[in-house]
């Protein structure tokens, strides 16, 4: 798994290849923990070319939601989630949490 | 070239390996039970489900029978027949049923949002069967274990998701 991240003006983009399993789950908590601990808390997560996504990385999207959303301070989007991982997030009940995108620049034009 | 059947016991490919009870071995266990599933000739969204319900009950190994990363292993052995895919895996940590895991609330708001039973949770959506032995070393002799825990999922090919 690999995590870049860009700043900009309303959000930061998180952009996550790889698989997401209990070896890179705490690896990715780390990196979106950065961003929310330094007061920033509109995230678009890109998942494009996320192969593979298990419970703990469903626990690190849920915890970083929980912290972004609290007092209504921000939110996180995520952007390409593939079709699989997708159906985790439905099966999880997750899909009413998180706002679903497509493509990038506009969820970074939506914050 | 097709798979040859044994025509008595309808086997088709069998083979075990042991992994290190760490983190870092679910990748390799994926592409160890990658290849037995490659044998059963599932659908590649199966094929996603049953790689998912491996991992996640590995991770539960890992973490709840040896609590934590540990220099124990987990035997895994996959069995593919006519019918189905069988993958058995054994640790000799503690107890740890997925059957007293209570299914998570997929309801409740995002603060109320429980953290764990999500893995079990899916082992069970995306597999036929799951069945959990956990047995004393006193009820099988000459072992040099305390315990032995058998988790044996199986999915069947027939009408298969």
């Amino acid at each position: 798994m690999d995590v870049t991240k860009s700043q900009y003006k309303r959000c930061d983009l998180v952009k996550v290849t790889g698989r997401i399993d209990s070896f890179t789950a705490p690896k990715l908590a780390e990196a979106l923990n950065e961003i929310t601990n330094a007061g920033k808390y509109n995230l678009a997560i890109d998942m494009n070319e996320v192969e593979y996504i298990s419970s703990a990385g469903l626990r690190v999207m849920i915890d970083v939601q929980k912290t972004c959303k609290h007092l209504n301070r921000g939110e996180v989007v995520l952007v390409g989630v593939p079709k699989r991982i997708f159906e985790t997030f439905e099966l999880a009940g997750f899909v009413p949490l998180f706002r679903f995108m497509d493509d990038v620049t506009a969820a970074i034009a939506s914050f | 070239m097709g798979n040859s059947v044994d025509k008595k016991s309808g086997v088709i490919f069998r083979k075990t390996a042991s992994f290190p009870a760490k983190f870092s071995s679910l990748k390799e266990i994926g592409q160890f039970v990658r290849k037995a599933i490659r044998k059963a000739q599932l659908s590649e969204g199966t094929t996603y489900k049953v790689l998912l319900a491996v991992d996640e009950a590995c991770s539960n190994i890992i973490e709840h029978a040896y609590g934590g990363e540990s220099d124990e292993d987990i035997n895994c052995s996959c069995l593919v027949t006519d019918k189905d895919l069988v993958i058995q895996l054994r640790d000799h940590g503690g107890s740890f049923n997925p059957d007293t895991i209570p299914s998570p609330d997929l309801k409740s708001t995002i603060e109320h949002r429980a953290r764990g039973g999500l893995g079990v949770f899916f082992i069970r959506q995306f597999m036929d069967e799951v069945i959990y032995k956990s047995i004393p070393a006193n009820s099988r002799s000459g072992q040099k274990y305390d315990r032995e825990n058998i988790l044996t999922m199986v999915k069947r090919k027939e009408g298969e998701r």
